[in-house]
């Protein structure tokens, strides 16, 4: 009977190796790799004090703004967080992580879930995506315990064995799985600063850019309760340490007509607040930047690198007015991060065929 | 407390734990079952069911004991009368609760309505497989098969086992109720053995029956789905309720094992039927052993039925005639013990068919067969019985899987209306994959049928799997139960991805 | 009373020869109606009870048993 019992201990324990070992490979992956850890670390790498705008959101945003653009134009430096997903809370942990590494002087953001409530249940991959992706362990359990707070189904046990929940799993197993989750990209650019710089080209129908896609029929979106909480939270967290926050909308033309309707709310909302808003999502700021789907943009919401170096110098030139923003150029103590980066960033532009002027 | 969770898993093997434990002391295993009988039962379905369940068990024992007093103070008729009422308190107890819920309601609602409170009906747990135990005893009794219980506590820790209270078998006073009072010793084969039945049960509800489950309940759900899909989608059912039920017997009987209490088997290979007849001493043994006992054998041998039999003048009807009676009596039965409805009486009534024109048409058949030249011990031919009996189940799942008899012949229509056998290819171009199982999901569920019928032809040849296990080396054999488990971890229809699916033949 | 158990086996299955065969149930020479038949007939010639538990292989598989049960059974009347 001894023997028996010895064989019981003896097979829960392989058991359990053999389920951490599953787990490992068998845990819902998020897609679209965007080197979220990379930049992550890196960033925490940055000289202290050393970044002035700090850019929180979603994918849109994250076309838009090269600091390293920005840094050229008006010597503003800054780090772009925008994850390729939108959602208020995970930007909200994104902050309180940035924050433990830099002061900014300003963080822009999309704000762009007033409207949706991304929950965790229903965008599971995100969350996990922007937990896994989190370096400070301390930040990462406290997102995990609010998550399960915030999500019934979800549990701190379910959530660390997501095995237990997902079974559908094993049937989209790829080689992707296989691999550790956690590297730094050793060929991730130093210029890169977290910008996306996608250098592919408008593949859509042609779409000529006219005053009539702002049209809209009736305004019915309305505020989510859930992220309005998390914005909020991210406005105080900056005004408690003295950053300024500023709302910045990328020129998303696929829903210029949905960014029209809710304008009034979003003008409330920041006004409110006393967020300065800078709404490239226009007529005439499209117009004014002269701004086009075929050369500027890879998809109807999302700019390439050419879109991204306007949109950018326009933001340097927008920024510095509405704020005191120091100009950089020709400060020794920046120019091992961002002044010498420069060249091998002209260099690329060359490479792939994009003109910088 | 679901079958299926973990919360079930831990209290099983907490409670054999325990068992063990106790062992040492006097009465000690039977107070820890009486504990674990209490706690899940109030887990799965309150404290008014335990009080309904007691008061229940409470009038069985008295009865019991008054039928015996009378049997032995040789007052026949005193007797009779007593175990008549007993036998009707019984039955009216399982058709209150099961058959005039929706009475009940009716009457809380009309109660309400004149201000005064009627707490909720509660159904109790295991209600029609318990109450079917006490009529047994009861009749054992008044026939002097055995003693009357003395102990009201190990009466109600008989009645109230809690691996068979959820859904059978139907346990039988003189077989089961003596385990109870001895010691049993830990034996390392016995609950190796029982670990692996059960894993096995979990296998064949967790990840083969509830992974069928989706895709049924996805065709029938659909409006627009019909011909063979529909009749495909019955044939998966069959297996669907065979893995569920079986599994979950499975599970209990492996626990049971566990604890060194041995159950009557429910189950033997009913997949390889070769006639209605087979099938039903196959498929639910236990409850066919009951009404066999109880129902069809006191009516055949009843000197009236004998009686009412000699007068028929026809020589083959008059030898045929209670036998046939019996089993249509029988048969109408077992289809209402199922549920409510008219489509279960029907479902009786088709088994009954069924199994009284095989006795009644038998010589015919046998002509038939002797014409044709059958070879009835050619494999061909037994595999084409065994393949029209299943068609034949098929068929009459149609009434056990709709709500009632409406829905089940607008289940019918659906499906014989535009049935075409060409229609076979819906089965190979994708279109299972569009009801909520994808390609790798389906082929999964294919494999566990296979899996399913393999192991029930392994078990009518007499192979013993489990012993085979329990001879390789403990590598291998660790192996096996890894692969046991992980099959369910990984493979299995639980958690918030899929929405609940209990037991089936939990409802009863 | 051998004899007797005899004919009336007969008179059910006279195809089938009760003095040789052992395994009526076993083997299933016997139907589960020509069971019933046999029983009844029993009760009715004995006069005696024979209930459910009684039809067991052990007690009908072979004309031996069968004497031996119907005795039992009037003893015990």
């Amino acid at each position: 009977m001894k023997k028996f019992c010895i064989r019981i201990l003896v097979f829960i324990l392989l058991f359990a190796l053999c389920f951490a070992g599953l787990q490992g490979i068998l845990h819902y992956r998020w897609s679209g790799n965007e080197d979220l850890y990379t930049r992550n670390i890196l960033y925490s790498q940055a000289s202290p004090d050393s970044i002035d705008v700090l850019c929180i959101g979603t994918s849109e945003l994250y076309a838009m703004y090269d600091p390293i653009v920005t840094y050229e134009e008006a010597g503003i430096t800054g780090y772009n967080f925008a994850i390729t997903f939108r959602c208020a809370m995970t930007a909200y942990y994104q902050l309180l992580y940035a924050l433990e590494y830099q002061t900014p002087s300003v963080v822009i953001c999309d704000f762009v879930s007033l409207f949706d409530d991304v929950l965790p249940r229903n965008q599971e991959s995100i969350y996990r995506k922007v937990v896994e992706s989190m370096p400070d362990k301390a930040l990462k359990e406290q997102m995990i315990r609010e998550i399960c707070a915030v999500d019934d189904t979800q549990s701190y046990l379910s959530w660390k064995f997501p095995m237990l929940r997902y079974h559908s799993l094993w049937s989209e197993v790829t080689e992707e799985n296989f691999q550790p989750d956690h590297q730094v990209n050793a060929a991730y650019p130093a210029f890169k600063k977290g910008a996306m710089f996608n250098n592919e080209r408008y593949q859509k129908e042609p779409l000529a850019i006219t005053p009539d896609l702002w049209d809209y029929t009736e305004a019915v979106d309305t505020f989510s309760e859930f992220s309005v909480g998390y914005y909020d939270k991210i406005i105080e967290l900056c005004r408690s340490k003295g950053i300024e926050v500023v709302a910045v909308t990328p020129p998303k033309i696929q829903d210029a007509a949905v960014y029209a309707a809710n304008a009034d709310k979003m003008h409330a909302y920041f006004e409110a607040r006393e967020v300065p808003w800078l709404n490239y999502c226009t007529y005439d700021q499209v117009q004014r930047l002269g701004l086009n789907l075929e050369d500027y943009y890879y998809d109807r919401s999302h700019l390439n690198v050419s879109g991204s170096i306007v949109l950018s110098r326009a933001l340097a030139h927008d920024l510095t007015e509405v704020m005191n923003l120091e100009d950089h150029r020709g400060d020794p103590a920046y120019a091992a991060e961002w002044e010498d980066v420069l060249p091998q960033f002209h260099t690329w532009l060359d490479e792939i065929g994009v003109s910088a002027s | 407390m679901e079958l299926k969770s973990l919360t079930y898993v831990v209290f099983a093997l907490a409670v054999a734990v325990l068992y063990y434990g106790a062992g040492a002391v006097k009465y000690g295993q039977r107070i820890v079952l009486l504990a674990a009988n209490l706690v899940f039962i109030v887990a799965t379905s309150g404290m008014k069911s335990l009080a309904i369940i007691t008061l229940c068990v409470a009038i069985s024992f008295f009865a019991g004991l008054c039928i015996e007093k009378a049997v032995l103070a040789n007052q026949k008729s005193r007797a009779r009368r007593l175990f008549w009422l007993d036998v009707i308190v019984s039955l009216a107890i399982l058709c209150y609760f099961k058959f005039f819920k929706d009475t009940f309601v009716l009457l809380q609602d009309f109660l309400a309505g004149r201000g005064i409170a009627v707490s909720e009906l509660v159904s109790p747990i295991g209600l029609s497989y318990f109450t079917l135990t006490m009529i047994a005893y009861a009749n054992d009794i008044y026939h002097k098969k055995h003693p009357a219980e003395r102990n009201f506590l190990n009466y109600f820790v008989f009645i109230t086992y809690f691996p068979s209270i959820v859904q059978g078998p139907i346990n039988l006073y003189k077989k089961t109720a003596p385990q109870f009072k001895l010691r049993h010793q830990p034996s390392a084969e016995k609950i190796t053995k029982g670990l692996q039945r059960s894993l096995w049960g979990y296998i064949k509800k967790v990840v083969i029956a509830d992974r069928i489950g989706i895709l049924v309940m996805a065709i029938l759900k659909d409006e627009a789905a019909g011909g063979f899909l529909l009749f495909w989608a019955m044939v998966l059912y069959s297996f669907q309720i065979y893995a569920d039920f079986s599994g979950g017997i499975d599970v209990i009987m492996g626990l049971s094992e566990m604890l060194d209490i041995s159950l009557t088997e429910n189950f033997r290979a009913p997949l390889v039927s070769r006639s209605i007849t087979e099938y039903w001493q196959r498929w639910h043994m236990s409850l066919g052993e009951f009404m066999e006992k109880y129902l069809y054998y006191p009516i055949v041998l009843n000197r009236s039925v004998m009686k009412f039999s000699k007068r028929i003048h026809n020589s083959y009807l008059k030898k045929v005639f209670s036998a046939t009676l019996a089993s249509v009596v029988v048969f109408v039965l077992v289809g209402i013990w199922h549920g409510t409805g008219w489509n279960y009486v029907v479902y009786g009534c088709y088994q009954a068919f069924f199994v009284s024109t095989a006795v009644l048409l038998g010589p015919w058949y046998k002509k038939v067969r002797a014409g044709l030249h059958i070879n009835e011990n050619a494999a061909s031919w037994k595999l084409f019985q065994s393949l029209r009996t299943f068609l034949i189940l098929t068929f009459g799942r149609f009434f056990i899987r709709a709500k009632d008899l409406p829905q089940t012949f607008s289940l019918m229509r659906r499906t014989f209306r535009n049935f075409s056998w060409r229609q076979i290819y819906v089965l190979f171009d994708g279109t299972l994959s569009n009801y909520g199982l994808d390609c790798k999901n389906i082929q999964l569920m294919y494999l566990g049928i296979l899996l399913l019928i393999a192991v029930d032809i392994l078990h009518e040849r007499k192979v013993k799997l489990r012993e085979t296990v329990c001879r390789q080396d403990v590598v291998t054999r660790f192996v096996i139960y890894l692969l046991a488990v992980f099959a369910i971890v990984i493979f299995g229809i639980y958690g918030p991805e899929f929405s609940s699916s209990s037991f089936i033949y939990q409802e009863f | 009373m051998r004899e007797h158990i005899l004919e009336v086996l007969t008179s059910v299955r006279p195809d089938v020869d009760f003095t040789r065969e052992t395994g009526l149930i076993d083997d299933s020479i016997l139907e589960s109606f020509d069971v019933i038949q046999i029983v009844t007939s029993l009760m009715d010639e004995f006069d005696i009870d024979i209930d459910a538990d009684d039809i067991e292989p052990e007690n009908l598989n072979d004309l031996d048993a069968i004497c031996a049960l119907v005795e039992s059974k009037l003893a015990g009347r």
